[in-house]
């Protein structure tokens, strides 16, 4: 028989990443800290857009991939900080939160710490990829308008929190770009040797459901 | 300061932040102080349900396992145990809601974390069944003066969160 009394014993929990929960600033300290007490970086428009002009003045073609570097460099930490902020709240370690728990938390976290919204669609992982969404996004917006997607960080970080989760190497490719006209940012994750054809289709200008296609095929 | 701020975003009633806003810049007029005084009293109707909703968890929920237990006795324990336990932190979150009367508050605490993982669960008869079992209970105990304050947080969570008849 199920005792309620029990039931009511346990930590019932909510959303850990609730941003009037999550974000908490001292304004005349001009500072930003999260609820576990670890600080927050604020990013302004004019920063990142620095950032990207810097880059490319700086590195030319290769701003990309340093981007992409700084990402993973990025994300590994994040995925660090997430789990140990999730394992304490949830009180259990993040291998134990069941995928959909997982997914949630980082579908919050993401879009608590002003990145975008992001989804994720699974329907590719017999073939051994994931496809992940994200909607408006700071670095797409403040990106220069090219034929080709900017968001590098978010696929670095991408890159680096799955490898983590899943414990293999895992590479991100973005395939369409909102600095592009684009609805919506579309990366694809798997492994860098399976990615690799991806980064030319890309240049080519072909579309994420092509690009899908002659993965899958 | 800093902490009237917070205090002021975080728990304050919407209508009492216009007010706090309106205070500002003029005396509040026979109006305003018309709504301030209905909003006082409804906020001590708001606190005698949540204490209510608070010290009687084990009451409201214990006939509602037993049903369900009765009803789906081919699901396993475990399974109805979950159910029960995020209905549980639903009404929780609904109560605090409630006391509070922020919809963005219930929405951004509870369900946009719980929606996903609810509905992935492909329980959706097990969880409308429960949200039936729980609405009956709680009209049954609370009065209906208490129901009404209650219920637009509960019809937030249905909408959400349990699929489309």
């Amino acid at each position: 028989m199920i005792n309620i009394a029990d039931l009511t014993k346990e930590k019932l929990p909510g959303n850990y990443f609730a941003p009037s929960a999550y974000l908490q600033g001292d304004f005349e300290a001009g500072m930003i800290e999260n609820r576990a007490g670890n600080r927050i970086l604020a990013l302004p428009e004019t920063l990142i857009q620095s950032i990207y002009a810097t880059m490319d003045q700086e590195l030319g073609q290769a701003a990309g991939l340093v981007l992409f570097n700084c990402g993973r460099w990025w994300g590994k930490n994040f995925y660090t900080r997430f789990g140990e902020e999730v394992s304490k709240y949830y009180r259990k370690p993040v291998k134990n939160l069941t995928m959909i728990e997982l997914i949630q938390c980082l579908k919050q976290s993401w879009k608590t710490h002003g990145w975008g919204s992001i989804d994720l669609d699974i329907s590719y992982h017999h073939k051994g990829f994931l496809v992940i969404t994200n909607n408006n996004s700071p670095f797409a917006e403040n990106a220069p308008q090219t034929n080709q997607p900017m968001c590098y960080v978010e696929a670095g970080i991408f890159a680096s929190f799955f490898s983590q989760i899943s414990g293999q190497n895992l590479h991100c490719v973005q395939t369409n770009c909102e600095s592009m006209g684009a609805k919506s940012n579309l990366f694809i994750i798997g492994l860098e040797e399976r990615l690799k054809p991806v980064i030319t289709w890309v240049q080519e200008l072909q579309t994420h459901e092509q690009i899908m296609q002659n993965l899958c095929s | 300061m800093t902490y009237l701020i917070y205090f002021r975003e975080k728990i304050m009633h919407t209508d009492l932040t216009n007010l706090y806003y309106k205070a500002e810049n003029q005396t509040l007029n026979q109006g305003d102080l018309k709504a301030l005084n209905s909003h006082l009293t409804s906020l001590a109707k708001r606190l005698e349900a949540y204490h209510f909703l608070r010290e009687n968890e084990v009451i409201i929920f214990q006939p509602v396992a037993n049903q369900l237990e009765e009803k789906y006795s081919n699901i396993e324990q475990a399974i109805l145990e979950q159910a029960l336990k995020d209905w549980l932190t639903i009404l929780r979150y609904c109560a605090w809601a409630m006391l509070i009367n922020s919809q963005e508050y219930l929405q951004q605490n509870i369900l946009e974390g719980l929606t996903d993982v609810i509905k992935a669960k492909e329980m959706q008869s097990l969880e409308t069944v429960l949200s039936q079992m729980l609405n009956t209970r709680l009209k049954e105990l609370l009065s209906e003066e208490k129901y009404a304050l209650l219920q637009p947080f509960l019809i937030r969570v249905e909408n959400t969160i349990l699929p489309t008849p």
